[in-house]
């Protein structure tokens, strides 16, 4: 009898496990389902792209059905309940059973935890960006407010990187003059997540694009009908678009369940070997785990994750252990419109405590490097699905 | 008869044929089986290569390129050629090695004076021979940086 491996979401974490330990292991030894809720694969820091008019959807996004060509069960659905004592993941329908579980499900966007922000715009996911991408193309002039409605959010660098874009995308559209983009964010300065190395060349260029910034923001509420959002120290700032992410909060099936949740809430995990703290066959990755880890939210952290917990499983499937080592990199290849930017940051001595900073450092801008995005893109799509993509 | 599908993957072989040659001759060489070797640890090599040195030297080689280019352009490749390959590179090596081995052991040992210097006791410095050595490397140098700006105004006369 063939083990059962099951993997909750199709994005980097549980797609790229789904399509390494295919490889690893043969379809006799293993059957692999993965589900997700929305029933594709994203590359997901393309969504700005999409904002902006330079990706249309089937450019970045695969449907799940595609694992079928290598050997992979796909099941869109959202999953309600974990029982963990007796191995079933429960979706709307079924109820599957595993021997060995993977979650990787990101993030639930919840409007209702901040009043309003459901009445503005913002690029986190595929349906809002392209909602988001009507909005920008009739815009001729006016005031575009960038913030973040949570301290965690996707892609940390993204609020700045996109003020960067909208630079450019109004700079092309001959309106830029008429255009005032402001970034209002929690952090003291542009980027200050990733200490002083990366941090003080982008505020700089941040400046030069003539980009207004107000650090120190932490949003309070948002007022959608009068355009204006309030800080916690009673500053306002008003607006005629506003692009603010949504609260990014743990899924129900993780935060209502006291074997799977770590105290904050979030998923359980460790950077070591990704399983949960109670159960050894359970294994957490991507997002979903940032918060408990310590990590930010972005799709490279969870594309190692997943090369170390596929190889951990097919050691264990196998008897055979050489599992690779968790790579704690976090790279970013950034299209900033007039420039593509690659910054790099080793999070290994973040992790351990021994330093308030990731080791960033980064090529500096060039226009050559605007083909890192889309190469990175192409390759994530083709190697979640085997190369059909 | 053929269908559709048959007669357009036909004509897609038919254009592909050249690139199959080539491809044949890349099997029977053993540089198939060498890409097959990366393809099939591409997921590691990825991993692995995601590291903090290996794009240190991708920055470092972005970097350095604008500078490379204005070098490249006002150097004369051929002059430079034949004046590295008649460096004593033996010799030069061994005073890289010395200033790395000195950078290792013993900078730390050079202590910052606390007094005024003397001119008595520079002068007595002066005369010993390490200081004639280096004073013969920097006077040689200088003459010969002079005698090349000399002849390089002569010639654009």
């Amino acid at each position: 009898m063939p083990k059962k491996v099951v993997i909750v979401g199709a994005g980097a974490g549980g797609g790229l496990t789904a399509s390494r330990l295919r490889k690893l292991i043969p379809k006799e030894e293993l059957e692999i389902t993965v589900i997700d809720r929305d029933g594709t694969t994203d590359f997901q820091p393309s969504y700005t792209m999409i904002s902006t008019g330079n990706r249309s959807p089937d450019q970045i996004s695969t449907p799940i059905e595609h694992f079928t060509k290598i050997g992979i069960k796909p099941i869109k659905a959202e999953v309600k309940e974990i029982d963990p004592k007796n191995r079933y993941v429960i979706t709307g329908e079924e109820k599957i059973g595993y021997d060995v579980l993977v979650l990787s499900p990101g993030v639930k966007f919840d409007y209702g935890k901040f009043p309003g922000s459901d009445k503005l715009f913002h690029f986190w996911d595929m349906y809002s960006a392209l909602k988001l991408r009507q909005q920008l193309a009739g815009f001729n002039g006016g005031r575009i407010l960038i913030s973040v409605t949570t301290k965690l959010y996707k892609c940390p660098p993204v609020p700045w990187e996109m003020a960067m874009m909208l630079d450019h995308y109004f700079r092309m559209k001959g309106v830029r003059d008429k255009v005032e983009i402001t970034v209002a964010h929690w952090a003291p300065k542009p980027f200050a997540m990733f200490g002083p190395t990366l941090s003080e060349p982008a505020t700089r260029w941040i400046e030069e694009r003539g980009i207004k910034t107000i650090n120190n923001f932490t949003l309070r509420s948002i007022e959608a009908d009068k355009n204006e959002i309030t800080s916690e120290t009673g500053e306002s700032v008003k607006f005629d678009l506003g692009i603010v992410a949504p609260p990014h909060l743990p899924h129900d099936f993780i935060s209502n369940n006291d074997d799977l949740r770590s105290e904050n809430g979030w998923l359980s995990s460790n950077i070591d070997n990704f399983r949960t703290s109670k159960f050894d066959d359970i294994y957490g990755l991507g997002d979903a785990i940032a918060p408990t880890v310590g990590l930010g939210m972005a799709g490279v952290f969870a594309h190692f994750q997943a090369d170390t917990v596929a190889t951990l499983i097919a050691g264990d499937i196998t008897g055979s252990y050489s599992a690779v080592p968790y790579n704690s990199l976090g790279l970013c290849a950034a299209d900033l419109g007039h420039a593509g930017w690659i910054a790099y940051c080793d999070f290994g001595g973040k992790l351990r405590n021994q330093s308030p900073f990731p080791d960033c450092r980064s090529t500096g801008k060039s226009v050559l490097f605007k083909l890192a995005h889309p190469i990175y893109e192409r390759y994530f799509l083709a190697n979640v699905y085997g190369g059909w993509y | 008869m053929p269908t559709d599908f048959e007669k357009s993957t036909n004509d897609i072989v038919e254009e592909l044929l050249p690139t199959i040659r080539t491809i044949k001759k890349l099997q029977e060489s053993g540089i198939m089986a060498m890409i097959d070797a990366v393809a099939d640890n591409f997921d590691e090599l990825f991993n692995y290569a995601s590291s903090i040195p290996l794009m240190d030297g991708i920055s470092l080689l972005v970097k350095i390129a604008p500078m490379a280019t204005v070098l490249l352009k006002s150097i004369d490749m051929d002059k430079l050629q034949k004046s590295l390959e008649s460096i004593p590179w033996d010799r030069v090596a061994y005073g890289f090695n010395s200033i790395t081995d000195f950078m290792a052991k013993d900078m730390e040992k050079v202590q910052i004076p606390r007094t005024k210097a003397s001119m008595l006791r520079a002068l007595g410095e002066i005369e010993t021979p390490e200081m004639q050595y280096l004073l013969n490397i920097a006077i040689k140098f200088a003459r010969r940086i002079m005698d090349d700006m000399e002849n390089l105004k002569r010639t654009e006369k």
